[in-house]
């Protein structure tokens, strides 16, 4: 009798200590989250209006859409770029033997800390002493300085080039592991059937590996989403707003002009735009364990 | 026949040329970070930029190791040391539960896991910084630990998950039928075959530790607790900026991140890639 309760119990015994964690440091706090964008609130003052910070966000106030709009650029061009140089990377390496330490190689960009990253290629950037401006200069490439970070047409640019050469691995890595699972058959049947290079990589290599490219956009196009370390290390959302994320702008608020109650609100907000990859992506991750 | 080998030759030339290209945009920045932070500050912002510095200096190197730098890297890490320790355990502890059983709620459960790695950081910045200071732990280590811990559990959890599932339940039940309880067969049998992947989980759960800015950001004001992408994030001054001494903040930050990587690169990208292929 105690055997069968014992049984029972062992397994929730295991998740108790994660999920505990969870519940406590996460949901609660997402409650509390979703609580305060309710409500008015900053230093002083703590007055429920209810629908109110949503209506101004949606409705009056500009820089919202600013941010949303930086947002849903960076994301996907960063995820496009990563998609096509790292599928590139990926077929490179594919037909390398012992690439594995170049492949480690490759991937340490997207190791270090998104701040030394930033920091780098801020100092990368800079206008008059940096070694980007002076190679394009000294090549005859161009003839001013190049104002990455404090031009309102390519700070947005710059965040997403650095963020590129940052993210691009992830992408590598995982077509590369797809590229290396693709039996030798398929390729030797196109062979076989008289295909070139280029009918073999869309009929056969992009098909078997449609899957995990399907996860590796998903899982991209939600991380860039979330970006902040980066942005705010480069540019600090500027000049002006012209790099300002949704992030960016909710910290911002928050800890800058203390209106916790907005910020809170423009927090929601975010997460329920980024539930949509979120859910596409749970849909087909279970639809895969459905089908194994 | 000759033909052959020739276009054969070519191909390899091919690749090899492009390799070399990613690999110099993918580690030029590296060195030019590695330049800079030995050069004086006259140099570093000579134009036109040198590649090699003229005169190799570590003062730079000297100034952060002795006057600012020395307390962010052991506040660095404290933190992530002690948040890879929990963490783990926690992690291990409950993605054996995961794997090993089926139980009602097991999906709903993991869903919720999952789900959790999805959340922008942003979200939770108001709610922390209230209850710390609420709990008057702002400006304390534990709050960082707090805060870290819990978000690298979803994480090491999946992927000690999936190590877990590589090795055969019949481990598990030959070792009960030999007496052990579950608890012991977890630790004394199952987990010593996992190693390589719990090194892997470590070093993640290090790393995600040892890079995070937001939450330091948010938790942390007081000087001599800040870890070190706080640290390197407040050098950023109003007016001047000393490159050459950030750049050689930024080498000593990312040394222990790159060579942890290197050493362990095999099993992460194992672990990383171990769900998303079928094989």
């Amino acid at each position: 009798m105690i055997e069968k309760y014992n049984r029972l119990i062992t397994p929730y015994l295991f998740i108790a200590p994660a999920l505990l964690i969870l519940i406590l440091v996460i949901f609660i706090p997402l409650f509390i989250v979703f609580r305060l964008s309710f409500y008015d609130m900053d230093l002083v003052k703590e007055v429920f209006i209810g629908f109110n910070n949503y209506r101004i966000a949606f409705f009056e106030d500009p820089k919202f859409w600013n941010a949303f709009k930086n947002t849903i650029i960076f994301s996907f061009t960063s995820v496009f770029l990563d998609l096509t140089i790292g599928f590139i990377i990926a077929l490179v390496l594919n037909n390398i033997s012992n690439s594995g330490w170049l492949r480690a190689m490759l991937i340490i960009p997207w190791i270090v800390s998104p701040v030394v990253a930033g920091l780098l290629w801020k100092w990368m950037f800079n206008i008059q002493f940096g070694i980007i401006n002076a190679v394009l200069i000294n090549l005859r490439l161009t003839s001013v300085s190049i104002s990455w970070l404090t031009s309102p047409r390519l700070a947005l640019l710059s965040c997403i080039m650095a963020n590129v050469w940052k993210r691009c691995p992830f992408m590598m890595v995982m077509i590369l592991a797809g590229l290396k699972a693709i039996p030798k058959e398929f390729h030797e049947a196109g062979d076989v059937d008289g295909a070139n290079y280029v009918q073999k990589l869309f009929y056969i290599t992009i098909p078997s590996i449609l899957d995990i490219l399907l996860i590796s956009v998903l899982l991209d196009i939600i991380w860039n989403f979330k970006i902040f370390d980066l942005i705010f290390i480069m540019t600090g959302g500027g000049p002006g707003n012209a790099s300002e994320v949704l992030a960016t702008m909710i910290y911002k608020n928050a800890f800058n002009f203390y209106k916790y109650g907005y910020s809170s609100s423009l927090a929601v907000i975010m997460l329920l735009f980024l539930l949509i990859p979120v859910i596409i992506y749970i849909v087909i991750i279970k639809n895969r364990s459905l089908n194994e | 026949m000759f033909k052959f080998k020739y276009k054969k030759v070519i191909n390899s030339l091919f690749l090899y040329f492009f390799a070399t290209i990613f690999l110099f945009l993918a580690l030029f920045p590296f060195f030019w970070m590695f330049s800079s932070s030995l050069k004086s500050l006259k140099e570093v912002f000579a134009t036109p930029p040198t590649f090699i510095p003229k005169e190799v200096t570590l003062d730079s190197y000297i100034y952060m190791l002795t006057r600012e730098f020395d307390k962010y890297i052991l506040n660095s890490f404290f933190v992530s040391i002690l948040v890879t320790f929990f963490g783990i355990i926690i992690s291990c502890i409950a993605a054996y539960g995961f794997d090993r059983f089926n139980f009602f709620g097991k999906n709903i459960l993991l869903f919720l896991f999952l789900l959790t790695q999805m959340f922008p950081s942003v979200l939770f910045i108001i709610p922390y910084f209230r209850a710390m200071v609420n709990l008057h732990l702002y400006n304390t280590h534990l709050s960082l630990i707090i805060a870290y811990t819990t978000f690298t559990i979803p994480f090491c959890t999946w992927m000690m998950k999936g190590f877990f599932s590589s090795i055969p339940k019949a481990i598990d039940e030959s070792a009960m039928v030999d007496g052990c309880t579950r608890v012991q067969a977890f630790y004394k049998v199952v987990l010593p075959l996992v190693k390589p992947g719990l090194g892997a989980t470590m070093i993640f759960a290090f790393l995600l530790s040892w890079n995070e800015y937001l939450f330091a950001l948010v938790l942390i004001s007081k000087d001599k607790l800040k870890t070190i992408p706080l640290g390197l994030a407040s050098m950023v001054g109003e007016y001047i900026i000393e490159w050459n001494r950030l750049m050689a903040a930024s080498v000593v930050c990312t040394l222990p991140a790159i060579l942890l990587f290197l050493y362990l690169q095999k099993y992460l990208v194992q672990g990383l890639t171990a769900g998303a292929v079928k094989e």
